[in-house]
């Protein structure tokens, strides 16, 4: 599904560069349910905006679905990236302006999706995750688990081939937590490939695979 | 999508009442000043064009060229080059001559003296589109003595009845009669008038008319389809030459002036309603002024909100935007907050209106649905207001990178605080340097209407008189000079130009110069001050025609004859085209006197001459205690001699301030627009205080915590302000000064603006500025600091 070569990671701070990432090399295959662990600071965040396409490395090679994303320029990068890719964060980062419906439906029509397929694929994804009753709500008229459950729908809508999730459970109660690691469970059980980030062995543990990243090394991998 | 755009653009501006609110008044009222300007000047461009043949109608002027290269021009011709040009040139169509006069106008009881009167030749309806209601448009002045009424005359002096064939008189001289009724004359004409008589009233009477080279006509010409006026702007000199002696003839010539051209630029001697480009210029600079104000809160508020924003930003991008959709978001939401305020501003349109009319003495009217104008002006300022306001938050918040807000570390940039200082001195510039202008304008009119004219306005009477009046003249002054509260009578005329010439033989040079015919009263009545020589006297018979008397001004400007200051007693020189041409000697010099308009631009040379044959007024010196029985008095033996006219008087004070009162007028334009200014850069300081005692909440919460006291936050909050209204000052004071003294230089007598004007203006507007914001800072202060940080 995706491989780094030899990334790197780092910023210009006054004369010098601070290394975030050292020379990742990794590859993550389709279907799989990949943990990254570390301490904070390690650049767990920073590997996952890359893996994401939000942020470029400093060097190396990215290739997702053999494209040479390395090479791509914004314009066709954003195009794959909206193609394939979910995103979910810690702090949901819903739109505050938007329903939960239109929150949902945002995506589609940055895909251009037409109007009455997006009705559908809306109403599919807020049957499924059993927010039908919420839909006209304001994200703020939402508990924490039911944001990230939207957080959840809405990068699913766009049916990704990859789904990257910053500490989904960070903000959460232990039982929100469960439930959306429930459904990161299932969705890797239907074939979905899964990367996230988390500092909860518990959560590591529902994947298959667990990366540690340590001060922009992987210390260990599997 | 769009309908995605409008939805959450309308939400957030829903969601911050506050800054939407200062955003939309602040862009109605710079939106509203423009389309006013917009129309006014669409009102001003559109003089005279209601005349079908308006692009081939030209008005002839005159160029006077002096043996020293001197040229000037008038809009006056003499009335003899009309009759001859339509003979000479096969490309002129028609000539209509016009020669306004003031006249008494009696039908029955009504006797009114009219100045809204012209006599013009008889294709006047053939050529200009002035409509005939009533009447053959080719016949109704062709014979003499016919006259047309506009409908408001007709209305005024035969009320419902029918005009047509009945009379008028005029001057209790002639019956003249109705052969035409026209519709009133439009607003947007340069010409004027109620009553429009047959020139050959004049012509067939005194045909010597038609021979003169000087008078005072206005020569209007029809040119045929695609002819070309430069072609016979080139054939003048030898028109002229074939009527004239090779002297007159090198120093005249004609120009041709497009019809539609006359009312922005006025020819010297010009009619009433003409204004000029300059004034334009300033109305429009002020409107552009208050909109861009308007567009920097605008701009201002939105990056200030930034922070919030990108946020949203960025995970909008994380779901799939691009950076055009993104930048068509934000496009979106500045158009929809653009045209929200456009409709309030058409509101204000129609509110202000009539102010606006009063401001600008026209009478100009919007009907947005037969002017595609005043849509297309509405609706494109909406969308450049909307474009501007847009796009610097659009450019910044679509360029950010997605990843920074997504760390949990994210901050603010600082970049958008600078950006938003500089806007925010240049907004105050604008509103210091105006605040300026308005005290250095007001003190400038102010300072010339209590000015010493250099004589004592105040209690003299004026009286028109005309020339069939001056042969009783003598004796009516004789009786008015021993009448109780009278201690002066003086006949005299307004100011005219004239080439004087000093030595014809040695020095061919002709100056010019004002001349004011006179009376042996005049300086004694008016309170002149004699500074060499002496009055004019009885005592000397040969004043009545060779006796001349200059103003001081005269000894500086033809400096260039005669060295400066010196005395000019006893030079001779040749009045020109003033029958009998004789010599006049200068017997006197008076100190500087404003006698046709306080704000006369320049105060020229003029000159005192006896001539008893011109005298158009009669101004009386009266006592203040028991004026209106003084005046009763005066009207009493104006009536044993002119018993059928009208006794008509005016206080020549009051004609004074009325032209200061026409340019103070003008001047609550600026008083207006600067009021607007800095209510709408306050208002936007307001809403950036709000902004940012919010933002600090929780700053000023911990710091009170700490014990820090109201007034020491309240100075964290209002000091940087104060410098950033102390930095507008820096930079617009003296750029405001160079304009300014540039403005009041072509007052002869100008107010000195010292150090007091800075300082008011600085501090108006320093005051005005922190007191909005002490506002914000005081509450903050004042607020329990546990409230601010439960709130976080
Ligand atoms: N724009 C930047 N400029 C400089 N340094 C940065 C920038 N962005 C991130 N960093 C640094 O990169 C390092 C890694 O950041 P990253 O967010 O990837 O860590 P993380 O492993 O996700 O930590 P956490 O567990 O706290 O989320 C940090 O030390 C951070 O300070
Ligand atoms: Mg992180």
């Amino acid at each position: 599904m995706l491989k780094l070569n030899k990334i790197t990671k780092h910023y210009k701070t006054g004369s010098s560069n601070t290394y975030v990432l050292r020379n990742i090399n990794l590859e993550v295959k389709e279907g799989e349910f990949v943990s990254v662990m570390g301490p904070s600071g390690a650049g767990k965040s920073t590997l996952l905006h890359i893996m994401g396409m939000l942020d470029v490395a400093s060097e190396g090679e990215y290739y997702f679905l053999d494209n040479p994303v390395h090479e791509f320029n914004d314009k066709k990068r954003s195009a794959l990236y909206k193609e394939h890719l979910g995103f979910i964060f810690q702090s949901y980062h819903l739109i505050d302006e938007l329903t939960v419906y239109e929150n949902l439906e945002t995506p589609l029509l940055y895909k251009k999706v037409k109007s009455s397929q997006r009705k559908s694929m809306v109403c599919d994804m807020l049957d499924r995750f059993q927010v039908v009753g919420k839909k006209d709500l304001f994200p703020h008229q939402l508990s924490g688990g039911q944001q990230q459950l939207v957080g959840v729908a809405r990068a699913l809508i766009s049916q990704p081939k990859l789904l990257l999730a910053d500490e989904p459970t960070g903000n959460l109660h232990s039982s929100q937590g469960e439930e959306i690691m429930d459904w990161f469970k299932t969705l890797n059980d239907e074939g979905m490939t899964i990367v996230q980030v988390t500092h909860s062995e518990k959560n590591a543990a529902y994947g298959g695979r667990i990366i540690k990243l340590v001060d922009g090394w992987i210390k260990s991998d599997g | 999508m769009l309908k995605s755009y409008l939805k959450t653009a309308l939400r957030n501006l829903t969601r911050n009442k506050i800054h939407t609110a200062i955003n939309i008044s602040g862009l109605a009222i710079g939106i509203a000043c423009c389309l006013l300007l917009l129309l006014h000047v669409q009102n001003e461009l559109s003089y005279d064009k209601f005349h079908a043949q308006h692009q081939q109608i030209y008005r002839m002027y005159q160029i006077n060229r002096d043996p020293n290269g001197n040229v000037w021009t008038r809009s006056i011709t003499g009335s003899a080059p009309g009759v001859r040009l339509k003979d000479d040139f096969p490309q002129i169509e028609a000539v209509v001559r016009f020669v306004c006069s003031r006249n008494l106008v009696s039908v029955g009881d009504k006797k009114i003296y009219e100045d809204r009167f012209f006599y013009a030749d008889d294709p006047v309806f053939d050529v200009f589109s002035f409509k005939l209601t009533v009447g053959d448009p080719s016949m109704a002045l062709r014979e003499p003595y016919s006259i047309a009424l506009s409908e408001s005359a007709a209305r005024k002096y035969f009320g419902s009845g029918d005009p047509m064939g009945k009379t008028i008189n005029i001057n209790n001289r002639a019956d003249y009669t109705v052969t035409g009724v026209f519709e009133d004359v439009p607003q947007r004409s340069h010409l004027q008038f109620d009553f429009l008589a047959s020139l050959r009233t004049i012509t067939s009477s005194h045909p010597v008319f038609n021979d003169d080279w000087q008078n005072a006509t206005r020569t209007y010409v029809l040119l045929s389809e695609g002819a070309d006026p430069a072609v016979l702007e080139s054939a003048m000199p030898v028109f002229i030459r074939k009527y004239q002696d090779e002297e007159a003839a090198a120093s005249l010539n004609y120009g041709l002036q497009p019809l539609a051209d006359i009312h922005l630029n006025p020819t010297s001697v010009d009619l009433e309603g003409t204004t000029s480009a300059a004034k334009l210029y300033l109305f429009g600079a002020l409107a552009v002024f208050i909109l861009l104000i308007a567009v920097i809160n605008f701009v201002n508020l939105s990056t200030a909100q930034y922070a919030r924003r990108v946020g949203e930003v960025s995970v909008r991008k994380v779901l799939g935007a691009t950076r055009d959709q993104i930048r068509q978001q934000f496009m979106a939401e500045s158009m929809v907050l653009a045209f929200i305020a456009s409709a309030l501003a058409l509101v204000l349109v129609e509110l202000f209106l009539p102010v606006f009319r009063g401001m600008i003495q026209t009478n100009f009217e919007i009907h947005y649905a037969r002017n595609p104008l005043a849509l297309i002006g509405l609706l494109g300022l909406a969308l450049l207001v909307g474009l501007i306001g847009g796009f610097y938050p659009s450019m910044v918040l679509s360029r950010h990178n997605p990843a920074d807000i997504l760390r949990k570390t994210f901050k603010s940039g600082r970049g958008g605080v600078y950006m938003r200082r500089a806007l925010v001195v240049f907004q105050f510039a604008i509103s210091a340097a105006l605040i300026l202008s308005v005290l250095v304008v007001h003190g400038q009119y102010s300072f010339l209407s209590d000015k010493d004219l250099g004589f004592k306005a105040s209690g003299l009477v004026k009286i028109p008189l005309e020339s069939s009046m001056l042969g009783r003249l003598p004796d009516m002054k004789e009786k008015l000079s021993v009448l109780p509260g009278v201690h002066g009578v003086t006949a005299s005329t307004f100011g005219y130009d004239y080439g004087f010439n000093t030595h014809p033989q040695a020095d061919p040079k002709v100056r010019h110069l004002v001349v004011i015919f006179a009376d042996h009263d005049f300086i004694r009545t008016m309170g002149l001050k004699v500074i060499q020589g002496r009055d004019f006297s009885e005592n000397y018979p040969g004043d009545q025609s060779r006796a001349i008397i200059f103003n001081r001004r005269t000894l500086d400007v033809f400096g260039d004859g005669f060295s400066v200051g010196e005395n000019l007693l006893g030079y001779q020189g040749k009045l020109e085209n003033n029958p009998p041409n004789a010599f006049k000697t200068v017997v006197g010099t008076v100190e500087n006197f404003h006698f046709r308009d306080i704000t006369e631009q320049g105060l020229q040379p003029m000159a005192l001459v006896i001539d008893q044959s011109r005298y158009e007024n009669l101004l009386i010196r009266v006592d203040d205690t028991g004026l209106s029985a003084t005046i009763a008095s005066i009207g009493k033996v104006y009536a044993q001699f002119f018993p059928d006219r009208p006794f008509e008087f005016s206080f020549l004070e009051d004609e004074l301030q009325q032209v200061v009162a026409g340019e103070l007028r003008q001047s609550t334009i600026l008083g207006y627009s600067c009021l607007l200014a800095v209510f709408v850069a306050l208002i936007g300081l307001f809403g950036l205080a709000l902004h940012m005692t919010q933002q600090r909440t929780k700053e000023i919460g911990i710091r009170k915590v700490c014990g820090a006291s109201s007034h020491r936050i309240v100075s964290m909050l209002t000091v940087e302000f104060a410098l950033l209204v102390i930095a507008a000052n820096i930079i617009a004071l003296p750029v405001a000064y160079y304009f300014l003294s540039e403005w009041l230089r072509q007052y002869p007598n100008r107010v000195e603006f010292g150090a007091t004007y800075f300082a008011v203006a600085a501090v108006a507007c320093l005051l005005l500025a922190l007191g909005t914001v002490s506002y914000q800072s005081l509450k903050a202060a004042g607020a329990n600091p546990v409230d601010a940080l439960r709130y976080e």
